[in-house]
């Protein structure tokens, strides 16, 4: 069974057009970078402007507490879309994704 | 589960960010600015953080789970398969009425804003009007209504970004000023109060996984145009919330920016620049019809799922032999929207809309939990795309969302009691109606599965 499948998955990474794929994977990696740097960029300057203007009315902590969730919000959005590129890379050849 | 009886497998990360989107940047158009209201520009950006890390990492749950079940339910079948029938029927339910809830206020939206440039238009044929012929656009073709929901989504962000930059660089002028008097007008009670606000954002995303069974490669479509999704919503909320900041007034919770109907076409007012001010007239109508639109998409296929799986009459089930899509699901969200927008109680409506969402996010996160603790292994066929910071992010998704909906009690205390009894009854009746139609579950043949651990250990 096992030779079966590694017999199939060879036959698979024959027939694909490599380069296609390479292509592929290149364009949703732009997309992925251009759409973090855009999200860190526009994310960090309304927040950093807003809390200069306004940030005096509160106190230092409750000023801490915007820039943790800033942190998160930018820090776990980045992981997780670069997750999805490794994602994408470790299956593009076996579910064929730019077919 | 019997066996899909046959959409059709064609959407593209483009068509799941469009879905998503679509249905969410409504809100970034209207209804957010109830934060002003609350919490004043402090208040709202706050509200815009804890929700956005909250939405953040839902829809990083929701990618891994719509990419490994590759399911029309969404929220409903990952609650079926990971938790039991009684949470995800009513998950199921709460997804339906969240979209339908929403599609009525969208309706009703855009007749109003058609009233308002033809004032001899009525309200009522209009709403009408909407709501069937998006029905209509749905029963033909599940690529042609997202198609038609890319570009107006696209057009209506654009709107946000060109008036965004055309304030940064200097175009028009702003004033910085109003950050600060308008800065905390409720005090820090206010700050707290303006959370229960902060899902318009971007209330709505994780039904951008909804679509993955009609995707042509759902474990790339899904987490790209999701992702992609998120991150469009999030750089939309910093800018909508910066210029509209900055052109209205903040300082009076009653007055201004905090009870506008359409705050960022008034913002682009106060810019004085005519072409802005055509330009977010158009964005505010166009996303209230994609978003519309995509509450159609999204409430029929979970009717659909609840169908399928006998929840619902089975009659709801059938895929149409030509468009192959769920016709008579599709169908059946027009006397129900029609239903909700002629109740006549708007922001009860979206209140309703906003407790079933937030019920959805604590049981979506769970749904992963539970998916994880079953399925452990990291196999391509299992969990094609694996989310990361798992569990913690789960769990802490469904602290902030639980934190969200206790602050519901000022102001919606009724609202928030009748929807968690609703669903509280639809529980038991779906747990006991389920009873009837038990069978065993095959994970090889209804997913291509192994069995989950549990299996393993009890035998």
């Amino acid at each position: 069974m096992h030779e079966i499948k590694q017999a199939t998955h060879t036959q698979v990474a024959h027939e694909i057009n490599h380069e296609k794929y390479e292509q592929g994977l290149r364009k949703d990696t732009y997309l992925i970078v251009v759409a973090l740097a855009l999200l860190v960029i526009v994310q960090g300057y309304v927040v950093y402007i807003v809390l200069s203007y306004a940030g005096p009315a509160v106190s230092a902590g409750i000023r801490g507490l915007y820039l943790v969730f800033f942190l998160l919000v930018v820090g776990i959005e980045t992981i997780g879309y670069w997750e999805v590129r490794k994602s994408l890379k470790q299956h593009m050849h076996e579910l064929r994704y730019y077919d | 589960m019997t066996e899909s009886p046959g959409l059709v497998k064609s959407l593209r990360p483009y068509h799941v960010w469009a879905l998503g989107v679509g249905i969410v940047l409504v809100g970034e158009y209207m209804g957010w600015n109830f934060t002003i209201a609350k919490g004043g520009v402090l208040g709202s950006l706050l509200a815009m953080l804890v929700a956005g890390t909250m939405y953040v990492m839902i829809s990083l749950c929701a990618s891994e789970l719509g990419s490994a079940t590759k399911l029309a339910g969404g929220p409903y079948d990952w609650a079926r398969l990971f938790i039991g029938p009684g949470a995800a029927a009513s998950v199921g339910l709460a997804v339906y009425m969240e979209y339908i809830a929403l599609e009525a206020a969208d309706a009703i939206v855009v007749a109003f804003i058609a009233q308002e440039i033809w004032p001899d238009l009525q309200v009522f044929p209009v709403t009408l009007l909407v709501i069937a012929t998006l029905t209509f656009i749905n029963y033909r073709g599940v690529v042609a209504a997202l198609t038609l929901n890319f570009f107006m989504t696209a057009i209506a962000f654009l709107a946000i970004i060109v008036f965004f930059f055309s304030g940064t660089f200097g175009v028009f002028e702003m004033n910085p000023e109003r950050l600060f008097q308008g800065a905390v007008p409720n005090g820090l009670i206010g700050l707290f109060a303006a959370l229960q606000f902060g899902p318009w954002f971007f209330l709505g995303i994780e039904g951008a996984a909804m679509c993955a069974e009609e995707c042509k490669h759902p474990s790339r479509a899904v987490p790209l145009g999701q992702q992609a999704g998120m991150i469009t919503l999030l750089v939309g909320a910093a800018m909508t919330l910066f210029v509209c900041t900055m052109l209205l007034d903040s300082g009076v919770p009653a007055e201004g920016l905090g009870v506008s109907v359409y705050p960022l076409f008034e913002a682009a007012q106060a810019s004085g620049v005519y072409i802005l001010i055509a330009l977010l007239a158009l964005g505010t109508l166009l996303t209230c019809l994609s978003s519309a639109n995509g509450c159609v998409c999204d409430s029929s296929r979970s009717w659909f799922a609840l169908s399928r799986d006998h929840f619902v009459s089975p009659w709801f089930s059938t895929v149409h032999p030509k468009y192959q899509t769920p016709y008579r699901a599709v169908i059946f969200t027009m006397p129900i929207a029609i239903a909700f927008a002629f109740s006549g109680y708007l922001d009860q409506v979206i209140t309703f809309s906003i407790v079933s969402g937030l019920l959805c996010y604590v049981l979506i996160p769970f749904s992963l939990i539970r998916f994880r603790k079953l399925f452990p292994m990291n196999i391509s066929n299992v969990r094609p795309f694996i989310s990361p910071l798992q569990p913690w992010i789960a769990w802490f998704a469904m602290a902030i969302a639980i934190v969200i909906m206790s602050t519901l009690f000022w102001g919606y205390k009724y609202n928030l009691l009748f929807a968690l009894a609703f669903y509280l009854i639809a529980y038991f009746y779906f747990h006991n109606r389920h009873k009837k139609h038990i069978k065993h579950f095959d994970w090889s043949k209804e997913m291509g599965w192994p069995n989950p651990s549990h299996h393993d250990i009890k035998e």
